[in-house]
């Protein structure tokens, strides 16, 4: 292994004469990184935090953007006090008229057509299509000859009130007030249970509320895009709402746009206030103007591992880049050492570099590979982050064996750390051991209490407002937002229904859920059409249908109607009904209304029910899909739930690989369980306080700080590396110092990752300082003290001497 | 209610009866609709009674139906049979109560929720506020003059088409009131109103509107 090592004090001699060529080459890759760097664009779409895989999760992501208000923008205009409705309904309809291309593809303010003549036209129709054998014997129930007396004479009255003349021809064509069978049919398909239609409009239950739903093409997921189009949707509300009418819109945008804000505010604040602990840092530890280029290795690296990533990616996640902190906190230790290394006498620089290159590389080794595992994540987002951190930590290296060494102070010229800077002294002695192996013991208790939070849901930090206008809008409208899909997908449309149809039936049979959103009743299968017809023929032509017409006529003679009054009525029972199709809605203009629900797949076509998303429902729908196979349930928790556990189970994985790579290439390099052994122990006593310490406090074990984990395992078993080659190897340069400083520079870099005010930031960063916070002071007490009594069983201590 | 503009004209052809110092004859349509524009302008309130004679294909015999109406600018309107049965609806902006048989037993409604009547009464709403525009949108207006003043109006619009065929209305010579509305329908329903004792701005008690 030796020679290999001395390829870089071979390279320090090689260069000592010819710095100008290693400098300008250096320059050269910097300006390489500059000009990359500027043509990187940098997207913020959250989707790189969702998985990519074919999974379960996956698939459900991609059905759940079909849903019907997937991406759906609810805006609700509200009255003032005073404020009439009829100036509300115009508000919602100026401002519906006002959005449009690229940000909305299509504005809805109510039914549309469905609320014209020709819905009523059309549901007399298709009556014979639509009514089902119970609805016979319900219509039955309802024609006595008494209650077909009483409609008849109010029906003479209504033809002589001023509305007489609009109302005359369908009062003809429907005097039994059978299209309100039909009618009902449709509220199956209303997902604004209580909602009226006035002018047209959706008008709330209690008259101070309209709704507009603006369908959008820009993906829920799209920050920039999210942004742009709430900017597009204010100023426009601004612009055609009048002041005293409130205006609250609602979409998924809306906590993308919140939720990304928070993290580009932390992004930055974190990063500022990292490197200014850093200069502090350097300030008082370092105290020499050359320090100064140990501290552009890491701000170097933050370029290579950009460039890394946008020659790798076809994109670059800011969220990736804001990882750029830690990386900033990690890839500046092993220049820190370098530095320290060199300022530790008068050693010849090139045997230093001999004796720092082993333990340097390998503990790169170990954090490379750490962040390696994350290459094999479903999440596109952490793979990216792995190519990012490895690039960088590659460069770090690179830049501190080959560069640094001829940038610093000559061996002699740099600052004397005092007494008060200098590295803690060691807590002497077995009393040490004692402490820390308490501290284990109490960690090792708490960790029974901790808890797991497999929840995405809770990494979000959404905004207050964007809280109360959800739940304004639920309250006004019913949770239509929340809704979950049970999807049925056939190669036929007719088997598509059959099955949407079937699904319907045994819905209805559930307690939960209630009242399923659905077509169903409004389309049934042409199978089930013909049997409809059937029904409903043989009632009229031969039932008690028919003993109905006779009292019909009786009575219509009686109060003074004209013989053929209902002529209309009558040949339109005996017409001959051909079945609903597709293109009998688009042909009566109905198929928007069928869009939400009904879609063409690429394979066939596939029909939604809209249901509660709760638990009840999932359970439900467990009941049902054994018999209803190719059916599934789509929702927005159940999706929660499969990436919580997909992540979950993913992480755990790295986790576990993480900590056995560390482990085989500390093993590899020390080979003896006695060197092992306490080369482990900041890294055990990180993980161990780190858990512990999130039990005391109440932090879960979430999906955030899993990958911090992965951190702590990483950085401080090199803590452990370096120690241990300091105290085996004999050598006299200030690894405790180092140490040390390299430690409060990732502690520096994590206490301003746990200011930040997002949820997955901060979790992140209390979870690193409790880690890293346990493995510094045992690398640097405990893990000497553990070295010299396996030394005592068998080994020599050099570091005493 | 697209199709309803009758009663629109009815109230129309009340309203017009403020033309006293307009020289009506051989005036074209489109002055006349503007004389009636003028004319609305001094109008606050209106009542008087009617009496509608109408002959329908469903009914055996033509009914005769006797009323009144109550009219407060800007947005008040009572409209009310007493024969052959007691109904009728009174409006205050959208607030609104309609009875039948019995007036004490009143069914409050909002008139955004009853589209037929909303185009009923935005129709007369629009023409008391002179929106002539609208009018000579909806309608082919032609006038004559014999021994009295005819307004003939034939709607524009296919969908009212489809049901009206033309409205007659008949003024005084001097155009100081209007005689009679006669609506034709295609189908050969007929409707004439004939309108009696109408008091141009008479004061109006409040109690009858919601």
């Amino acid at each position: 292994m030796k020679p290999f090592f001395t390829i870089f004090s071979r390279s320090y001699v090689f260069f000592s004469p010819r710095r100008k060529i290693l400098y300008a080459g250096t320059l050269f890759i910097l300006v390489l990184f500059l000009m990359l760097s500027r043509k990187i664009q940098v997207t913020e779409n959250i989707a790189s935090l969702l998985p990519d895989d074919r999974s379960e999760a996956t698939q459900l992501f991609s059905l759940l953007e079909h849903m019907p208000f997937s991406r759906k923008v609810a805006i609700t205009l509200s009255a003032g006090p005073g404020t009439e409705t009829e100036r509300l309904l115009d508000a919602g309809r100026e401002l519906s008229r006002s959005l449009g291309p690229p940000y909305f593809t299509r504005v809805v303010s109510g039914p549309g057509d469905l609320a014209d003549g020709a819905l009523f036209t059309w549901i007399l129709d298709s009556l014979p299509n639509l009514i089902t054998e119970s609805d016979l014997r319900r219509i039955d129930a309802a024609l006595t000859p008494s209650s077909i007396r009483l409609r008849l004479d109010a029906l003479f009255q209504r033809l002589l009130f001023p509305t007489g003349i609009a109302e005359k021809a369908l009062l003809r064509e429907d005097p039994l007030n059978l299209a309100a069978f039909g009618l009902e049919k449709f509220q199956s398909m209303n997902p604004f249970p209580g909602t009226r239609i006035v002018r047209n409009q959706f008008l709330s239950a209690d008259g101070q509320s309209t709704l507009i739903l603006a369908d959008t093409p820009v993906e829920a997921t799209d920050y920039q895009g999210g942004k742009r189009l709430c900017q597009y949707l204010e100023e426009r509300i601004a612009r055609h709402v009048p002041p005293d009418i409130r205006t609250l819109y609602i979409s998924a945008h809306r906590y993308t746009v919140a939720n990304a804000d928070v993290i580009q505010k932390d992004v930055w604040r974190v990063i500022g206030l990292s490197t200014a602990c850093l200069l502090v840092i350097f300030l008082i530890f370092l105290r020499h103007w050359r320090a100064g280029f140990v501290f552009l290795v890491p701000v170097s690296s933050l370029g290579a591992a950009a460039c890394a990533v946008y020659l790798v990616f076809p994109e670059v996640s800011a969220v990736t880049l804001g990882f750029g902190a830690v990386l900033l906190g990690i890839s500046v230790d092993f220049a820190i050492h370098i530095y320290f290394a060199l300022s530790s006498g008068n050693q010849n620089p090139g045997a230093v570099l001999d004796e720092i290159a082993r333990p340097l590389l390998f503990s790169a080794l170990t954090t490379l590979s750490a962040f390696a595992v994350l290459c094999f994540s479903i999440l596109p987002g952490q793979r990216q982050t792995a190519v990012f951190s490895m690039a960088g930590l590659v460069w770090a290296v690179a830049v501190s064996l080959w560069v640094l060494p001829h940038l610093l102070p000559p061996s002699g010229q740099q600052s004397t750390a005092g007494p008060w800077r200098d590295a803690p002294r060691r807590v002497k002695g077995r009393w040490g051991v004692f402490l820390w192996a308490a501290a284990m013991g109490l960690g090792v208790f708490g960790i029974r209490n901790l808890e797991f939070d497999g929840d995405l849901g809770a990494l979000n930090r959404v905004p207050d407002s964007v809280l109360t206008t959800e739940e304004k809008t639920q309250r006004t409208w019913g949770d239509f937002r929340r809704t979950a899909m049970i999807l049925c997908r056939a190669p036929t449309l007719e088997a598509a229904l059959a099955q949407n149809h079937r699904l319907f039936s045994l819905l209805e049979t559930e307690t939960v859920p209630r009242h399923p959103v659905s077509i169903a009743p409004v389309f049934p299968p042409v199978k089930r059409q013909k049997m409809h017809r059937k029904a409903w023929e043989a009632y009229w032509r031969h039932g008690r249908g028919a003993r109905h017409l006779a009292t019909l006529n009786r009575e219509a003679a009686r109060i003074g109607f004209s013989p053929g009054a209902f002529q209309p009525f009558l040949d339109r029972l005996s017409r001959k009904v051909p079945p609903i199709t597709l293109e009998t809605f688009s042909k009566n203009g109905l198929a928007p209304m069928l869009e939400p629900f009904l879609s063409r797949t690429g394979t066939g076509f596939s029909v939604a029910t809209l249901v509660p998303d709760t638990p009840a429902t999932a359970t439900a729908f467990n009941n049902l899909k054994d018999t209803l196979p190719g059916v599934r349930f789509i929702s927005q928790s159940r999706f929660r739930e499969t990436v919580s556990d997909a992540v979950t189970s993913d992480f755990m994985k790295f986790l576990a690989r993480a900590a056995g790579v560390c482990l085989f290439l500390t093993a590899l390099l020390f080979q003896r369980i006695t060197l092992l052994v306490p080369a482990v122990i900041p890294a055990v006593s990180g993980v161990v306080v780190m858990l512990g310490g999130m039990a005391a406090l109440g932090l879960p074990f979430n999906l955030s700080n899993i990958a911090a984990s992965i951190l702590v395992i990483g950085l401080s078993i090199d803590y452990g590396i370096f120690m241990v080659c300091r105290l085996a190897g004999g050598y006299r340069h200030h690894t405790q110092r180092a140490v040390f400083v390299s430690g409060l520079t990732t502690l520096s870099g994590f206490a301003a990752l746990a200011a930040a005010d997002h949820p997955a930031l901060s979790s992140i960063g209390i979870t690193v300082i409790l880690g890293i916070g346990a493995a510094l002071p045992a690398a640097l007490w405990v893990l000497p003290s553990v070295y010299r009594m396996g030394m005592g069983i068998g080994g020599t201590d050099h570091a005493s001497a | 209610m697209k199709s309803i503009p009758a009663v629109f004209f009815i109230l129309c052809g009340l309203f017009s009866t403020g033309f006293a110092i307009v020289s009506p004859s051989d005036a074209p349509g489109e002055e006349a609709l503007e004389q009636i524009r003028e004319a609305m302008e001094d109008i606050h309130s209106l009542a008087g009674d009617f009496i509608e004679e109408k002959r329908l294909v469903m009914l055996k015999e033509p009914v005769l139906l006797k009323g009144r109406f109550f009219y407060v600018k800007p947005d008040r309107l009572r409209w009310e049979y007493f024969s052959p049965e007691a109904q009728g609806f009174a409006l205050s902006k959208d607030r609104g109560i309609r009875w039948q048989k019995n007036p004490n037993q009143r069914i409050p409604f909002d008139l955004n929720a009853a589209p037929a009547l909303q185009g009923f009464v935005d129709q007369i709403f629009s023409w008391i506020q002179g929106d002539v525009e609208k009018i000579q949108n909806r309608y082919r207006v032609s006038v004559s003059s014999e021994d009295a003043v005819f307004i003939l109006l034939t709607p524009r619009i296919p969908a009212e088409k489809a049901v009206l065929d033309r409205i007659l209305i008949r003024f005084s010579h001097d155009l100081r009131y209007v005689r009679t509305v006669h609506i034709h329908e295609k189908n050969g329903d007929t409707s004439r109103i004939r309108f009696t004792h109408v008091r141009i701005n008479p004061p109006v008690d409040s109690k009858l509107f919601p």
